[in-house]
């Protein structure tokens, strides 16, 4: 979810899919827990890039749209986006690059 | 002689600490209190916000105090027994976050202005939960993480 600190208002929500297991019985607000594993980042042009267990998602600032997303075979265990290549290089169990 | 000398030392030791003692109990003046047995009924905790007001929250309400002189700036009486818990400043604005169980209906999450007491959002609609926050000042922007409240959570 974004909150524009210009008008103080949400501007957009974003679903990044259904938390499963005990994370979303045990989990709530008195934990400070999150379900975002990596990020968020943001990309050269403003794109925010978070991951979620496998997933990597890049995410329009200005509406919330997915522009895109990508699963790898198993959880993000790091997640670092460089300007200098404008890509995205994800930790699985090998290295994967993905270039914007 | 050593023994006297002895006394006299422990003599002028229980006088020091004495004198500052009193120097600080001098120093503590109360600079206001505050009867919120009208407003709140009973306050249940308390906290500052960035911008320094006092929120006080009770069985009546969510309070929020002028740090200075105690005297009320806002009073919410629909957030009743707001948990402590909840309670977190959003780092450098006068913004925070909580939650309360309203008689009827679901946990709710509000953010609110603590200067001016304003719900600036409120979750009833979404059914979402705020869990952490990532502010981003070049973006103007704050990136709240929340989970959708469901039967099962």
């Amino acid at each position: 979810m974004s909150f524009s600190l210009h008008t103080m208002t949400k501007t957009w929500v974003t679903d990044l899919g259904v938390i499963k297991g005990l994370i979303s019985k045990l989990g709530n607000s008195t934990t400070r827990t999150s379900f975002i594993d990596q990020g968020p980042m943001f990309t050269k042009n403003g794109d925010i890039i978070v991951g979620v267990n496998e997933m990597a998602y890049a995410i329009d600032a200005n509406n919330g749209q997915i522009k895109w997303k990508y699963e790898a075979e198993k959880k993000l265990q790091a997640l670092v986006y460089s300007p200098q290549s404008n890509s995205l290089y994800m930790g699985v169990k090998r290295v994967i690059n993905l270039s914007f | 002689m050593l023994l006297k000398n002895q006394l006299s030392y422990a003599t002028k030791f229980i006088v020091l600490c004495l004198i500052t003692m009193t120097g600080a109990l001098h120093a503590q003046t109360q600079t206001w209190s505050e009867d919120m047995t009208a407003s709140l009924a009973e306050v249940g905790w308390i906290e500052q916000a960035n911008d320094g007001i006092i929120i006080a929250a009770g069985a009546k309400g969510l309070m929020g105090l002028d740090n200075n002189t105690g005297k009320q700036v806002w009073m919410n009486k629909e957030l009743k027994g707001v948990i402590k818990e909840t309670y977190q400043n959003i780092d450098g604005l006068p913004l925070f976050y909580a939650e309360y169980s309203p008689i009827v209906g679901k946990t709710r999450g509000i953010i609110i202005h603590s200067s001016t007491g304003d719900v600036l959002y409120d979750t009833k609609d979404d059914n979402y939960r705020i869990k952490t926050y990532h502010l981003l000042p070049d973006q103007a922007m704050i990136l709240l993480k929340s989970q959708r409240i469901t039967l099962n959570s």
